[in-house]
């Protein structure tokens, strides 16, 4: 019973960065109608940055988060037009010049993390590292229950901002038709930088947490890769609700695998759940995805 | 500065293929004035080039007396010139509310945005009933309205409107028409493209008939309810 409960909690906690990461993947794909295979590199090089920029200057990597924030916004800013270029050259294959594009980016990125970092394992630690809550005999690791916090306050921020913001009503005139926005005053092409410099700053804040929970090494990427497709896929492409409801899935998913059938299973077990969920739910968990 | 809108020798292509050879005409203000022409015959084009949805070949399009041939769509908003394009183009994901709210994007007065918005609420009740639904959940009537409203929350005073009656029952069609009346009393000037031409010739005052690319008539709207050629084509060869 206990070990049961003490699952579900870990995964519900872990689930938070899940959704982070979803958020704006899922956005991206919405607005700009793009998936981006770099997701899980964006996280690796988020968690790398703060990783030295936390060692060298000892400030704690969660006071980090805001300036991180800022670095990948404007990191995909600047990336964005090129991204943009790919898409528009060839506007009958965009999502495949689009994943493309994106692989090459990753690929990109990958590679040269190993060339500069190599292959060593790092470890971020904050201040919460190594304490614990106890609540009813459960333990609680306060480190996961700060990273479950920050993700959610970073994706209420999020949300608060897509659907109460002047610009958030744009974002989201944009995602369904940017000729008919633009008829509004709407410059399309400034969403699209924005909503992709928020998701690359929203990742790189998500592989913060990350790197605070687990290790950090220069093949971490790929693992968010795959699980950012499973969180779209399965709650629906382009559904933000769908995609944090998918995201608590992944993370329960992942932390009943590990316990009870063992770690080495996870890819594939999930991905039989996907399976699933497509057969029965085509559109996603949800049913409001494409 | 003359008010209103005027096209000289637009050409517009898609990729090579040019769909609309030099095209002239003028919106004054005031006006109601018709865009008639078979499918296919370069009126949604016309529309679109103009609001800079799609880029220009030649020719020159004047707003207001400014300039603003092959302008990003984004950028001329707030000029005074509102496009409500063909299909509707509602946001159907957005409440009623909110598409409206959209139109108003560019205007910083507060003060001007509510008038409107009771202006437009006041003019299509149903959407003041709805204001909360989803806009993909209207009727294609209600969303007809929603697109008209839209556009009027941008502060145009010039209306492109791109076959209003498309897809709608009789009934609503002829509302449709008696709004595009309504507005254009109170003071709005309106370029309307329709292939119901009968419907079109009766509220205009002026019309132009567009034959695969180019105006082959245009006059008074009395005038082109009687030609031969408008009659035979266009109004079934009734007499
Ligand atoms: N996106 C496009 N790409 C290529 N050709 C196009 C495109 N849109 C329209 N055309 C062509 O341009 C011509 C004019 O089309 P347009 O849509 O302007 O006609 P229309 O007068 O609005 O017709 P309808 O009454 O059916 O709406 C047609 O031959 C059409 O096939
Ligand atoms: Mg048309």
């Amino acid at each position: 019973m206990e070990l049961l409960i003490q699952t579900i909690i870990n995964g519900l906690l872990i689930g938070g960065i899940y959704i982070t990461i979803s958020a704006g993947f899922t956005l991206c794909f919405g607005v700009l109608h793009v998936i981006d295979f770099a997701v899980g590199e964006w996280v690796m090089l988020g968690a790398f940055i703060t990783f030295i920029i936390s060692t060298s200057t000892h400030i704690d990597p969660f006071l980090l988060l805001p300036l991180i924030f800022v670095m990948f916004f404007i990191a995909g800013y600047l990336l964005q037009p090129t991204l943009q270029r790919v898409i528009t050259k060839n506007k009958s294959n965009a999502l495949l010049m689009a994943l493309a594009f994106t692989f090459g980016i990753s690929v990109l990125f990958k590679g040269a993390a190993l060339t500069i970092w190599g292959f060593n394992e790092r470890n971020l630690v904050t201040i919460l590292s190594g304490k614990s809550i106890s609540l009813l005999g459960i333990n609680i690791p306060s480190l996961r229950l700060g990273t479950f916090v920050f993700a959610i306050i970073i994706t209420i921020v999020f949300l608060w901002f897509l659907q109460k913001t002047r610009f958030g009503l744009a974002v989201r005139a944009a995602a369904e038709r940017q000729d008919v926005a633009g008829l509004m005053g709407i410059d399309s092409n400034m969403i699209n930088k924005v909503v992709y410099a928020i998701y690359t700053g929203l990742t790189a804040c998500s592989g913060a947490l990350i790197g605070a929970i687990f290790s950090i090494n220069t093949e971490m990427g790929v693992r968010y890769t795959i699980f950012a497709f499973f969180v779209v896929v399965a709650g629906g492409l382009g559904s933000i609700e769908g995609a944090i409801v998918a995201g608590i899935l992944l993370g329960l998913l992942n932390s009943f695998i590990s316990v009870y059938i063992g770690g080495q299973y996870v890819f594939l077990v999930l991905f039989l759940f996907l399976y699933l969920i497509l057969l029965a739910k085509p559109k996603g968990l949800l049913g409001k995805g494409w | 500065m003359a008010k209103g809108l005027s096209v000289k020798g637009l050409k517009v292509a898609y990729g090579n293929i040019e769909a609309v050879h030099g095209v002239s005409f003028e919106v004054n203000e005031g006006e109601i004035v018709t865009l008639i022409g078979a499918n296919g015959a370069g009126k949604s084009t016309i529309l679109r080039a103009v609001s800079g949805m799609i880029p220009v070949k030649e020719g020159t399009v004047i707003l207001n007396g400014t300039e603003i041939t092959s302008w990003p769509s984004h950028q001329i908003t707030g000029l005074g010139m509102a496009h409500v394009p063909e299909g509707r183009g509602i946001f159907t994901r957005l409440t009623v509310l909110e598409n409206l709210l959209v139109g108003a994007f560019k205007r910083k007065d507060k003060k001007e945005i509510d008038g409107d918005l009771d202006y437009v609420l006041g003019l299509f009740p149903r959407l003041n009933e709805r204001k909360k639904q989803l806009a993909g959940t209207l009727s294609g009537g209600e969303q007809q309205m929603l697109a008209v409203g839209r556009a009027l929350m941008t502060g145009a005073d010039i209306l492109l409107l791109d076959e209003p009656s498309m897809g709608l029952a009789p009934v609503l069609v002829e509302s449709i028409f008696n709004i595009c009346i309504d507005i254009a009393e109170a003071g709005k000037t309106i370029l309307l493209v329709e292939q119901n031409a009968a419907m079109a010739l009766a509220i205009a005052d002026r019309g132009y008939v567009l034959e695969t690319g180019s105006i082959a008539i245009h006059g008074d709207a009395e005038y082109l309810s009687k030609h031969p050629d408008v009659l035979n084509a266009y109004l079934g060869g009734a007499s």
